[in-house]
């Protein structure tokens, strides 16, 4: 995956099979749980890493290892439907629905459409993730700037 | 009891809940202490001081502060109601739920739908804090509501006496609650605004009686 954008509230990426994907910020409180879920609290607002979820997955009771299982691929599932802005192609919309597999809505169906037919694998799957959260992280940061009160200077 | 709108269209009606719960939430998990370091001082003698830079500290903290985040939502939980839309029938659910992100419970909705954005999660919990307990908010209503000036100016715009002693905020409370003729138990029933009064009326007459003494002085 290669980032050919970056601009201040969006990054667009080349995916290994050469699709293009603009992702965008998402909402933080969503990732913040779902990061604490699986065991990685402390790098909640950095990029994620596939090493280091898969290290979060392996601790833990069999019961621990499923509910972090299940919250890493919510975690993945929701940076595509809300940090991907680019929409599934009309043929790709048709493939998934012969095959049983497109939702209803378009958040999930972009989410289903980058899972089965765009992203190679867990390792793709999370840089993507990455990138989503790290554009949420700075465009967070430029929010807080913005919000700071501009200094005045005495007449 | 408020009713406030967040910014993804849905309608909360906002509770006061047991002032117990928030001092607990504050008082039962303690902030990491950064670790010393021993560097040189003035004239060779070694000082011990904070290292905030250390890694297992900064990871501590940061683990606390996220904790502290998943604490402060359960609280919040307990001090909303949804009022509209009825959320078992709200889309976004289904939108959730095909991601694998299953919306069984109120506290689910309001953490992935409801209450996303951070803004309206500070507002809330502002909102409930002052509904609840003492807060600034509600001590600075309470001062304007007495209108008490001193030489002219209003109180808060006079020095406070100069203290030593430090305490945690709930030493005040406790403080004014009992020199008011309150239990703590009775003190702690009162509305949010009531228990922010009881400590400005505290405040106000200890500032007083300072400002008092010093002019006796002079």
């Amino acid at each position: 995956m290669q980032i050919i954008k970056r601009e201040p509230q969006q990054i667009t990426v080349v995916t290994a099979n050469g699709t293009e994907l603009v992702c965008v910020p998402v909402r933080t409180l969503p990732i913040q749980d779902l990061m604490f879920k699986i065991g990685l609290p402390s790098r909640i607002t950095d990029s994620a890493n596939a090493t280091e979820i898969s290290e979060a997955l392996q601790r833990g009771s069999s019961a621990q290892q499923m509910d972090a299982i299940k919250a890493s691929m919510a975690l993945f599932n929701y940076c595509m439907a809300y940090g991907v802005t680019t929409n599934p192609p009309e043929e790709a919309v048709e493939e998934l629905k012969s095959l049983g597999l497109a939702p209803r809505t378009l958040p999930a169906l972009r989410a289903t459409w980058l899972n089965y037919m765009v992203l190679e694998d867990t390792e793709e799957a999370s840089l993507l993730a990455g990138i989503v959260m790290g554009v949420t992280k700075t465009s967070n940061e430029q929010a807080k700037e913005q919000a700071k009160p501009t200094p005045v200077k005495p007449e | 009891m408020t009713i406030y709108k967040t910014s993804t269209g849905v309608i909360l009606e906002i509770l006061r809940i047991p002032r117990s719960l928030i001092d607990a939430y504050a008082h039962n998990n303690p902030t990491p202490e950064p670790p010393t370091i021993e560097v040189p001082g003035f004239g060779g003698v070694p000082n011990q001081v904070e290292n905030l830079e250390d890694q297992t500290y900064l990871a501590q903290l940061n683990l606390y502060n996220l904790t502290m985040a998943q604490l402060e939502f359960d609280l919040v939980v307990q001090a909303v109601n949804i009022l509209d839309p009825d959320w078992k029938t709200d889309l976004r659910v289904a939108d959730m739920i095909s991601i694998g992100i299953p919306i069984d419970s109120t506290h689910e909705y309001l953490r992935y739908i409801a209450l996303t954005d951070a803004v309206d999660l500070g507002n809330v919990t502002e909102e409930f804090l002052y509904l609840s307990t003492v807060t600034d908010r509600g001590i600075k209503e309470a001062e304007q509501a007495f209108g008490i000036e001193w030489q002219g100016a209003p109180l808060r715009k006079h020095s406070n006496p100069p203290g030593r002693l430090r305490a945690a905020s709930v030493y005040q409370s406790r403080v004014a609650a009992t020199s008011l003729g309150y239990t703590w138990e009775q003190f702690c029933e009162l509305p949010g605004p009531d228990q922010s009064a009881a400590v400005a009326q505290y405040q106000a007459t200890c500032k007083v009686e300072y400002l008092a003494s010093e002019e006796r002085k002079t």
